[in-house]
């Protein structure tokens, strides 16, 4: 059954990508809703990755494209492109250097996951849930924590500093309350990663909760608030 | 939104804040442990 949670993860976060890219698009120059975007599709490529591997297991065809996109994707990825979206919203003299950081690292990352030599052994049966553990060289796995460190110190310190700042002005109670859910969605899916990592099955169920409580936090972050000052606090949801 | 939900949510937000700061210290320790000493 927990297996099958990244098949409602894939959902939610379709409709939260569609809402967050259709809003970029409106409004071209807020490039982080650009880069929340992106992450998103990462998160999305994670979770229906992940979908697949729950429906068909390990297929000697296309199984090991299937988890290097995983990998890839949701593991290294999703957190660090959601926060330099982020970084594009509150930190802007930061945002190219580190751009450029990411997008090199994320190359980098690219070629090392798609050359490592697998060994499927433990997800030839049908796991609880996907790992790397065993599966990826150490070396590769490696990469995950560095990135996570950045996705978890902007997306999370982001909304944290956000949801403080409206909370010590007491203005934009929505963006405020917006903000906690975001971080907290945030924080999920790196619970449930790393129980993961240790062995525990505990990722697709943060991932649904991530999602879940992200779009939420989006949506209440972004809706018009009814009476409050107008000095707007430099942060914000999705504007 | 009533407005004694709204008041109790502005006094329990620094300390969900608080909670959910340590929980973002614990997983970045976490990330620092699988680095230096080879955790997971």
């Amino acid at each position: 059954m927990l297996g099958y949670l990244p098949l409602v993860s894939t959902v939610v976060v379709a409709i939260f990508t569609y809402q967050v890219l259709t809003r970029w698009w409106a409004h071209r120059g807020r490039l982080h809703l650009l880069f929340w975007g992106i992450g998103l599709i990462f998160y999305g490529i994670g979770s229906l990755t992940e979908s697949l591997y729950a429906l068909f297991g390990w297929q000697p065809g296309w199984g090991a494209w299937n988890f290097r996109f995983w990998y890839l994707a949701g593991a290294v990825l999703v957190a660090a492109w959601l926060g330099q979206g982020t970084v594009f919203l509150l930190w802007k003299r930061w945002a190219k250097p580190t751009l450029v950081l990411l997008i090199l690292g994320s190359l980098y990352a690219t070629y090392a996951v798609f050359t490592a030599p697998l060994d499927p052994t433990p997800l030839l049966g049908h796991a609880a849930e996907l790992t790397a553990k065993g599966v990826l060289p150490k070396s590769v796995r490696l990469l995950t924590p560095f990135f996570n460190l950045y996705g978890t110190f902007t997306l999370v310190g982001g909304a944290l500093w956000s949801s403080f700042l409206y909370w010590r002005k007491r203005v934009l109670f929505y963006r405020m309350v917006g903000n906690v859910l975001i971080a907290a969605g945030a924080l999920s899916p790196a619970v449930g990663g790393a129980l993961n990592r240790f062995g525990i099955p505990g990722l697709y169920l943060g991932e649904l909760l991530g999602a879940v409580l992200m779009f939420w936090g989006f949506l209440l972050a972004s809706r018009r608030e009814e009476a409050t000052t107008p000095a707007a606090a430099p942060a914000g949801g999705g504007r | 939104m009533d407005p004694d939900r709204r008041e109790l949510l502005w006094k329990l937000t620094p300390w969900i804040l608080g909670g959910l700061g340590l929980l973002a210290a614990l997983m970045a320790g976490i990330a620092v442990g699988v680095i230096f000493f080879g955790w997971g």
